[in-house]
């Protein structure tokens, strides 16, 4: 008898014996409503899983989004503790071409130093009035952490505040603008930008150690 | 009834119920007879279906849903016997003796189910869902995660070891 014929006999002979096992078929039905108080224990399991879940996804993408805004997100002035040499000023002449600008104040911000103005000139000094277009550029090496920069439309400046006393760093027209340093500190700074017809006036005093800027068109 | 399950659908309620009435007391019989413990193997089959239930929406488009079920059980049974024989260890080790190991309790010695537990784990599951729940090899490899030849492999040796058993019966 070959092994395939043995085994086609022995296979009925355990399916017959396995069939004849004690236990026979279970009362499904039963067992199924038994089962379904469970059935809707492990249902509500699974959905407060899928909710948690969610909401930790949520929060994870919150948390990232938060991250990669960043800390800089406002245009807040930002005023940092007074430190380093006060710093002083000139005034070089700049070529311009008039033109009529007109233009929105807009809110001051914190300068980068990296960014001043570099060669110093042999232009008068400040305080004078100035009628032509020139740039303000300092003749040492401002304090990294106390310069602030306030823009008009008709130009810009940089004040350097010690927490006592406040100076002009920089003074840059915009295009057809000329600049008249109008004070320079101790307690107030004020730069006027004019192109013949309309003038920009920025005036920063310091009270009680703060700056309060005030930009105007006249 | 229906189960009136979200997760399921008024639809998918009806055929989990329908696919539990037709397999449930195969499974439960044929992991009865490959692990010798009826309640555990009931216990994983009912894991197994409660599993499915509350992942019925997906598990209903499978082509043949209580094959995933048995697949789940069977892993069931594996993790509860594998825990039960790590307990059984410890306890050897703190008792301070060595005890052989013995198989599932309340199997007569002499019946075809006790010859079933002789046979190694994969043949014996092979055995059992071939020859008691009658499933093909193919549904056989699905449930054990095999391949075809392997359960074709596993049967051969076990119906070896079970025909030395009937001709001395």
């Amino acid at each position: 008898m070959s092994d395939e014929t043995m085994f086609d006999v022995l296979d009925t002979e355990l399916r017959r014996r396995f069939e004849a096992l004690p236990g026979g078929p279970l009362d499904t039905n039963a067992v199924l409503d038994s089962m379904r108080p469970r059935l809707q224990r492990a249902k509500r399991r699974h959905r407060l899983m899928i909710a948690g879940a969610a909401t930790l996804a949520l929060e994870a993408v919150a948390a990232l989004a938060l991250v990669a805004m960043g800390p800089h997100s406002d245009n807040s002035v930002g005023v940092r503790p007074s430190r380093g040499p006060e710093t002083t000023t000139s005034v070089a002449p700049r070529p311009s071409t008039p033109s009529t600008t007109a233009g929105t104040t807009t809110p001051p911000r914190t300068s980068d130093p990296r960014r001043a103005p570099a060669p110093p000139s042999s232009a008068p000094a400040s305080g004078t009035s100035a009628t032509t277009p020139s740039t303000v550029v300092p003749t040492t090496s401002a304090a990294v952490s106390n310069d602030t920069t306030y823009s008009s439309a008709g130009g810009s400046i940089v004040v350097h505040n010690t927490g006592s006393a406040i100076s002009l760093v920089s003074g840059t027209p915009s295009s057809g603008f000329g600049v008249e340093i109008h004070d320079n500190g101790p307690t107030r700074v004020e730069v006027r930008f004019n192109n013949g017809s309309t003038e920009w006036r920025i005036r920063v005093d310091l009270v009680n150690g703060q700056l309060q800027p005030q930009i105007t068109q006249h | 009834m229906g189960m009136n399950a979200d997760l399921a659908g008024p639809d998918g309620a009806a055929d989990f119920d329908e696919t539990f009435r037709e397999h449930y007391s195969a499974m439960v019989q044929s992991l009865a007879a490959a692990c010798g413990d009826r309640e555990a193997a009931a216990d994983a089959v009912q894991d197994a279906y409660t599993r499915a239930y509350v992942r019925w929406r997906r598990i209903s488009r499978y082509d043949d849903p209580a094959s995933w079920i048995r697949h789940v059980a069977l892993n069931r049974l594996r993790d509860h016997f594998r825990h039960e024989e790590r307990g059984a260890r410890a306890r050897r080790r703190l008792e301070g003796r060595a005890v052989a190991p013995v198989g599932p309790p309340g199997l007569p010695d002499d019946d075809l189910v006790a010859a079933l537990a002789r046979l190694p784990r994969q043949q014996r599951f092979a055995v059992a869902l071939f020859y008691v729940e009658q499933l093909s090899v193919r549904e056989v490899a699905a449930a054990m995660d095999l391949s075809e030849g392997a359960v074709k492999y596993h049967l051969h040796a076990g119906r070896g070891a079970l025909r030395a058993w009937l001709e001395r019966g």
